[in-house]
């Protein structure tokens, strides 16, 4: 199976790297951090809380880090370049504002690993981003799942 | 353990606490937030095992019981929060469809949202001790920020489960508009195994098609958001709690504790507490005074429930392998739609609870047993004519874990001892 590739915004590529580098500089801080409060505290490790809070941060910096290091391995970063034969078309990284039942909504259209709708960031693997992807202004697309809704594309950016 | 049961008794809050959502949409009886959270945890848990590549179970299980949990002090900020006319008719009109804004406006929201409920959170786990409470806190920043394939998946499965909590209410009451979650749905939801799961629905309530599989399960244990504990129905309390409401609880309380008794596997005590009460809905919840209660009609039902039944050693085994027995083929039943595997799982998490043949069914019974004591405690402290002496009776033989004995001599200071 081929493996997954991550499309990311240069923006959301840049947050992961340095995010990615901050975490690198914390999860030695507290490495070091674990290592004195062993050393400090003569007593069995899983009997020390200070020890214990210590290494649950650790495991969660280190399980980001994982995470990141995923998804900088797999990534492809999109330009928002437009075309540049024809009108502009909804790719990863334009942001588009859509008329919907009367009222403007806008959103971003991300990569699933930089998604979050409350932000205004949909994912194109969702069946609204999936649709809206290579539209045009002035194109409808119909959600019919099961209730239609119409998405008219007013403009991208 | 003053603290830990002060964030019990705080978290306990939110079984019934109505969302704010179906309120609005003036539905009868409301969900609440921990039943919610309970159908959210097992849903999660089921569609997860499906997802490739494989996610981390068991984080997927504490990032759904957490999700939540800040609702307790910031209340249920929906998506429309500080957006509603308050005239009644013109707010029905918004809640028909999804809200859209500009991007701006969505993430000024998110960030002032954001704000709010991490500090709610902070002071719902304030007491906790402190790798508890980073460990909720990293949770819930997971689910929030999306920072890690868990945490999008809940976030994901969250708004699903809503969604189809909302579609059941517009089987029974055909004016709900559930047309506001589809379209959160479909801004949201990129998950192969959830798109799936979200075409199963649609097939189910909209083409009339007969589903099995997962949606047949969480269809039937979707049941236990309404259906009342026996003994509290036995002891007429009023508006008693539910199961879905007992199992959030259980779940959060079998996690917690369990990492403070260390050494135990977690992932199997959040399992065995989110399954074990879910045969009730077809063998019935049976309490240990079914048998008595039938024997003594003439006896009034109040004396009987004063004291904790006594019986012979041969009764209680009688009583236990018959109820064991009901409750294992009500199990098979419930689970017959889900992959052979996972169901095979869960009778197995099940057994090792009731029969306590593992370190964790053990545990986790005695939770059980605990967080049912909590609840007959606060319903003392509500009404002093509650029949308690017969759960203090009963406690005494049935707890043995010196971190229980713990926490049961705490709530006991709180809700006897002060009180009397």
């Amino acid at each position: 199976m081929d493996e997954k590739k991550y499309y990311l915004t240069p923006e959301g590529f840049q947050k992961y790297k340095e995010e990615y580098k901050d975490l690198k500089k914390l999860w030695k801080e507290k490495k070091t951090q674990l290592k004195e409060s062993r050393d400090e505290i003569w007593r069995p490790e899983d009997l020390n809380p200070e020890f214990e809070t210590l290494q649950t941060e650790l495991d969660f910096i280190e399980g980001r880090i994982k995470n990141i290091e995923e998804v900088l391995k797999s990534a492809k970063v999109i330009t928002n370049s437009g075309s540049s034969t024809g009108a502009k078309k909804v790719t990863i990284g334009t942001t588009v504002i859509v008329e919907v039942d009367g009222k403007i909504d806008e959103f971003t259209i991300v990569g699933t690993m930089e998604a979050n709708p409350s932000e205004g960031k949909i994912s194109n693997e969702s069946p609204v981003g999936k649709m809206l992807m290579n539209r045009k202004v002035g194109d409808e697309i119909i959600i019919t799942s099961p209730i239609k809704t119409v998405y008219k594309i007013k403009e991208i950016r | 353990m003053k603290d830990f049961l002060q964030f019990l008794i705080e978290t306990s809050t939110l079984k019934k606490t109505p969302r704010t959502g179906f309120v609005w949409l003036e539905i009868k009886n409301p969900e609440t937030i921990g039943q919610h959270i309970f159908r959210v945890a097992i849903m999660n848990w089921v569609l997860a095992e499906k997802v490739e590549p494989k996610l981390n179970i068991k984080k997927i299980i504490q990032i759904s019981l957490v999700h939540d949990l800040c609702e307790v002090y910031a209340g249920d900020m929906t998506p429309y929060w500080g957006l509603l006319p308050e005239d009644k008719e013109k707010r029905k009109e918004v809640l028909k469809r999804w809200i859209r804004l500009p991007k701006k406006e969505k993430e000024k929201r998110d960030k002032e949202k954001f704000q709010k409920e991490k500090k709610a959170l902070l002071k719902l786990t304030q007491g906790l001790d402190p790798k508890q409470k980073t460990e909720i806190i990293n949770c819930w920043l997971e689910y929030e920020k999306l920072i890690s394939p868990e945490g999008r998946f809940v976030r994901q499965g969250d708004k699903v489960e809503t969604l189809l909590q909302a579609i059941e209410y517009w089987g029974t009451k055909p004016d709900t508009p559930v047309m506001g979650w589809w379209e959160e749905v479909e801004d949201l939801v990129d998950n192969p195994v959830l798109l799936e799961f979200l075409d199963q629905i649609e097939k189910k309530f909209y083409q009339n098609k007969k589903i099995n599989g997962e949606l047949q399960f969480l269809l039937e244990v979707g049941k236990l958001k309404t259906f009342l504990r026996k003994g509290w129905v036995l002891r007429k309390v009023k508006n008693p709690e539910t199961i879905a409401e007992h199992t959030f609880l259980f779940a959060i309380a079998s996690w917690l504790l369990g990492e403070e008794k260390r050494k135990l596997n977690i992932e199997s005590l959040l399992k065995i507490s989110l399954i074990y009460e879910i045969c009730e809905l077809y063998a019935g919840d049976t309490t240990p005074y079914d048998e008595i209660l039938s024997k003594n009609k003439t006896k009034r039902e109040e004396e009987i429930l004063k004291r904790w039944p006594r019986t012979t050693k041969k009764s209680k085994e009688k009583n236990f392998s018959k109820d064991y027995e009901k409750e294992k083929e009500a199990l098979k039943k419930i689970t017959s739609s889900l992959e052979k595997n996972l169901q095979k799982e869960m009778i197995n998490l099940w057994n090792d609870c009731k029969q306590m043949n593992t370190k964790e069914g053990k545990f986790a019974n005695q939770v059980y047993w605990i967080t049912t004591y909590l609840q007959a405690l606060q319903y003392f402290k509500e009404d002093k004519k509650f029949p308690i002496f017969a759960w203090y009776e009963q406690m005494r033989e049935f707890i043995e874990d010196p971190l229980l004995l713990k926490l049961m001599e705490e709530m006991e200071n709180k809700f006897l001892i002060k009180n009397n």
